[in-house]
């Protein structure tokens, strides 16, 4: 017996027909306090901000997001208070702009707004120092190695020149362990056309140092970025510094060490 | 390696064989029944024996029915003469005689000659062979053919979603998730050889060759101490020996799909099956339509099976089964480029012995070969570890034994064991590289012996109450896990039509597949327990009861299930896969599982309208202490409604109509409830737009539910059989989504975050005819 099976999907041009629809999410709209704040060591303290969360499905509106009637404190090395005022866009700052972020001291956070209590602590870490700077991976990378403080995580971008071209995230970080007084540092890969002889002394690389509290947030960061894909979602828990209930957000020591070339 | 040795020894000492030699000597009847035609064995067939004299009022002095290699036995008999009656459906019933039984063993295989299928009977599924079993159920291949598909062609495991307690993750996924498991809970076996990753992807086409199909087996959960080594399910399909009749073939060409079947006679004793499939569906997604999105597809597979049938009591076989599946970006997706290929080879000699003591021994030597590689990168990302990189390479070396024996009307006694060689080679990373690939030391390797042992005992202790007791003892080598499993089932018949039924197992899992829950693409990556990676483990309770009605043509089964899941692995938040940030074992997270729910089916097995309906009420919850921040969470594919309806029609002689309609409750997903602007923490430049996920699957899809329809026109075309048949996938053209996403999207110069949802398959017609000489 032979068999013949002819298949015909007379209408199979429907297949290109999947489509994607806008949905509808307002009824699972939340909430949820935002707080962003960087504190620089070395520098002048610049600003807390906080706003709330909008539902996803209408354009951003930072008038809409902001909180205006935050009461907020920062509390530096346990002992020195510093209220802080809305200015604008959600930002809180000192009555008067002369707070200086030094190294090795630390930060607190207090605030409150309506029933939301917030809450966070950094250390500020040092300015990282560079003992020396090389090549790595057949001249692709560059490698600093620095002077290791505890507390503190660190990583490296590229630059090159006065800045015409810039790494913009690390590829990993370097973290202590303990017992060791230098650290070697990596940068990402520079992209070919910056690893030619014409850009020779023109290749830099800057260290960055963190409250290692920045580890957590810098191996989760990503997950809320919006992927845009069918195939692929992002999705997960931030490791946030902030504390309190529906709250999210950093307020971490940052140390940005000087631009050194690499020879 | 010593250690390895004596476990091995420790295992051979209690082989079955030693069992064999061990019985005592009774008289009885034994053997095989199959068809007359073709030789395939028949399972399920019944035999009654008459005593001296057959007439049509006495009633028959025993009764039993085929296992699942078509074997039965009349243990314990007086001596005297019998009158054997084989009776199996679509076959005329056959008597035989054994004169003067006196005190030996007889062997007698009896061939049923096929005769005119009554219609009326030809729609099976359910307790084919043994009421008493509990959520198990036999489907007969037949009934893949008068259900309606998308290519015209029912994938296996499509059907088996529409039975109460069975689910799919999404349109597009192939694996089956039973009572609240996860697919890889499931243990497929063809042949008694594993197949680690049976699906082909999606509604597209059918799991396994119907061609080559001779029984499917499906047991929900409380499985019997002879399987195990997976915590949810058994799938344990048996292929076509071929026939003895004459060379035969199919042939088949479509527009997406090939495939043939060849079988025949080798010799007066031995016969080969050789059936095969290739898929291009790849090639018209690129016609038809290049800027879909939709992942480009092709498989190919073959199934073949040797039968040398030595003597009655000796039959040989070899099994070889092989699939290839690639899955692709199509050029249109310009930020995601994907490549995810399967492939399995396993090869498995089987022997197949029934002793002078009507004992039955099965024995297989197999290899498995199974690959899973996995390549994702994210063009829209600078980052290189925002790509995806994993690959999976097992080897097993498998040894089984099973002995089953009659020691009287009461007990029946099996035992076995189960001895498998792992092998792996795993490679995984988050930035890809070529040489991960073919770099042979860039990969992990482990070595790792699994054994098994089990006894168990099937014993009908009064003409009511039927127990099934076992335990299963498994060895498992990398970390030297030694651990029992007990198996408690039994049966009670408060009437003849009327059966409560209950079953109690633990059961356990050693090797854990790991999947990526953020990616609707497989990635799947097969890890074995190790000192860090605990074997998974769970116990199952099931209790259930069956009503028949109208002389057993219909049957209302109620089953409840509870099961809990110990040690179940997944990726991490954000998992860092690469040798600087340790082995994967570091990026994995423990976590704790449970599964509870009801079905009922109602089932009409025979007439001209046959079907079922299912409904499911199920709970399933996972809780890990690293993921969603340490609160229970539903899986994706938890349901709590799952309704399903399936219905044949055999309207005349020439006209049939199959028509299914399926109810779920939307799948699970995470949806950000908000949007926020963030500044980036230095280097990071500026401010963006985020999404906030509070909680993991935290919201649901709409209601998923979709009708298919099948209308069959049979006719004679140029003195030949002649069918024409029109699909209708989609009846009424539901928008189920797919998955979902989020956009960034310009509006009047503002960035709107979006949540977006895929349809893939609206109503789909497809008409085929086919016609045979």
């Amino acid at each position: 017996m032979i068999k013949y099976i002819l298949t015909i999907p007379l209408l199979f041009l429907l297949l290109s027909c999947e489509k994607s629809q806008i949905v509808d999410n307002g009824a699972a709209s939340q909430e949820v306090v935002v707080v962003n704040c960087e504190l620089d060591a070395g520098k002048l303290f610049s600003s807390v901000t906080f706003t709330r969360t909008l539902p996803v499905g209408i354009p951003y509106d930072i008038k809409a997001a902001e909180l205006k009637d935050v009461k907020a404190y920062l509390k530096i090395n346990g002992a020195q208070i510093v209220p802080l005022h809305y200015i604008s866009n959600g930002e809180y700052k000192p009555m008067y702009n002369e707070l200086i972020v030094e190294a090795g001291s630390t930060f607190e956070l207090f605030a409150e707004w309506g029933e939301t209590i917030i809450y966070s602590t950094t250390t500020i870490p040092t300015v990282p120092e560079i003992n020396s700077a090389s090549y790595e991976a057949g001249g692709k990378n560059l490698k600093a190695n620095i002077k290791v403080h505890a507390g503190e995580v660190y990583g490296a971008i590229w630059v090159i020149g006065n800045g015409i071209a810039k790494a913009t995230a690390f590829p990993s970080l370097s973290i202590p362990e303990k017992e060791i007084f230098n650290i070697n540092v990596i940068t990402s890969g520079m992209p070919a056309e910056y690893t030619g002889n014409e850009f020779n002394g023109m290749r830099n690389i800057q260290v960055f140092s963190y409250d290692k509290q920045y580890t957590a947030y810098f191996n989760s960061a990503k997950v809320n970025v919006p992927l845009g894909n069918a195939f692929m979602q992002n999705g997960g828990t931030i490791g946030w510094n902030v504390f309190g209930n529906n709250v999210i957000g950093m307020f971490i020591g940052v140390g940005k060490g000087t631009i050194k070339n690499v020879n | 390696m010593k250690t390895h040795l004596k476990i091995l020894l420790f295992f051979l000492i209690l082989s079955p064989l030693v069992l064999v030699n061990a019985q005592t000597k009774e008289n009885s009847i034994s053997g095989l029944i199959k068809d007359a035609v073709t030789g395939e064995i028949l399972v399920g067939a019944n035999i009654v024996l008459y005593k001296d004299s057959i007439k049509a009022t006495d009633q028959h002095y025993k009764g039993t029915t085929t296992n699942i290699h078509g074997f039965y036995v009349f243990p314990n008999l007086p001596k005297g003469n019998y009158y054997l009656i084989a009776r199996y459906i679509g076959y005329k019933p056959t008597i035989k005689e054994v004169s003067g039984l006196k005190s030996n063993t007889v062997h007698f295989n009896i061939d049923l000659i096929p005769g005119e299928i009554q219609k009326e009977e030809v729609l099976v599924i359910g307790k084919k062979s043994d009421k008493s079993l509990i959520s198990n159920l036999d489907v007969s291949p037949e009934l893949l053919s008068k259900l309606p598909s998308l290519s015209g062609e029912t994938d296996l495991f499509k059907l088996l979603q529409m039975l109460p307690g069975i689910k799919t993750a999404s349109e597009l996924s192939g694996g089956l998730y039973v009572r609240g498991g996860s697919p890889d809970q499931n243990l497929t076996l063809v042949d008694g050889l594993t197949i680690y990753n049976p699906s082909h992807i999606g509604n597209i086409a059918s799991t396994f060759n119907s061609d080559a199909i001779q029984e499917i087996r499906l047991i929900k959960g409380a499985f019997p101490a002879e399987y195990g080594g997976r915590l949810s399910s058994i799938l344990d399909i048996k292929l076509r020996s071929g026939t003895k009749e004459r060379n035969k073939g199919t042939i088949g060409l479509g527009l997406i799909n090939a495939f043939f079947t060849l079988e025949g006679p080798i010799s007066g004793n031995s016969t080969y099956m050789i059936s095969g499939r290739d898929m291009y569906y790849d090639k018209w997604q690129d016609n038809l339509n290049q800027n879909s999105n939709i992942p480009r597809y092709n498989f190919s597979d073959l199934n073949s099976k040797i039968n040398y049938v030595v003597s009655e009591e000796n039959i040989f076989s070899i099994s070889a089964m092989y699939s290839k599946d690639n899955l692709y970006s199509p050029e249109s997706s310009k930020d995601l480029n994907y490549s995810t290929g399967w492939d399995n080879l396993c090869v498995g000699l089987n022997w197949l012995h029934i002793n002078s003591r009507s004992g039955l021994l099965t024995s297989s030597l197999s290899v498995t070969n199974y690959g899973f590689r996995s390549l994702i990168l994210n063009n829209s990302s600078e980052d290189i570890t925002d790509n995806f990189f994993s690959s999976s390479r097992l080897r097993d070396y498998n040894l089984k034994q099973n002995f089953e024996l009659h020691l009287n009307e009461i007990h029946t006694l099996k035992t076995g064991i189960d001895l498998t060689l792992h092998q792996y080679d795993l490679r995984y990373s988050t930035a890809y590289d070529p040489l991960l690939e073919t770099d042979p030391y860039a990969g992990d390797n482990f070595y790792s012996l699994e054994g098994a042992l089990y006894f168990q005992a099937e014993s009908q202790l009064t003409s009511r109450l039927k127990l099934n007791t076992g335990v299963r003892l498994y060895y498992f080598g990398e970390r030297k896990y030694f651990n029992a499993e007990p198996r408690l089932e039994f049966s009670y018949a408060l009437t003849e039509n009327t059966f409560i039924k209950s079953a109690y197992a633990v059961t356990h899992q050693y090797l854990h597949l790991i999947v990526r829950n953020d990616v609707s693409l497989p990635t799947d990556l097969w890890y074995p327990s190790t000192k860090k990676i605990l074997p998974g483990s769970s116990d199952q309770y099931v209790f259930g009861i069956d009503q028949y009605f109208g002389g057993q043509d219909y049957l209302l089964s109620l089953e409840s299930y509870y099961r809990n899941m110990d040690n179940l692995y997944e990726y991490k938040n954000s998992s860092q896969l690469n040798s600087s940030k340790g082995t994967v074992e570091d990026q994995l997270v423990k976590g704790k599982g449970e599964a509870y729910g009801v079905e009922v089916f109602f089932n009409k097995k025979a007439g001209s309208i046959s079907g079922w309906v299912g409904y499911t009420l199920s709970w399933t919850r996972r809780k890990f202490d690293d993921l969603n921040n340490g609160k229970i969470f539903y899986p994706k594919y938890d349901r709590r409604h799952d309704l399903s309806f399936v219905l044949s029609y055999n309207i005349n002689d020439n006209w049939s109509t199959g028509l299914t309609w399926t109810y779920a409750s939307g799948q699970r997903y995470s949806l950000p409830p908000g949007q926020y602007m963030f500044n980036e923490i230095s280097p990071g430049t500026g401010s963006n737009i985020y999404i906030d996920y509070s909680e993991l699957n935290n919201a649901q899809f709409p209601a998923f539910h979709k009708m298919d329809l099948n209308l069959t026109y049979k006719c004679s075309l140029f003195n030949l059989p002649f069918e024409i048949y029109l699909n209708i996938y989609n009846l009424y053209n539901r928008q189920n989504p797919f998955a979902q996403f989020v956009s960034k999207e310009s509006e009047n110069g503002n960035t709107a975050v979006k949540v977006k949802q895929l349809v893939l398959f609206p109503i789909i017609p497809t008409v085929g005819f086919n016609f045979k000489f």
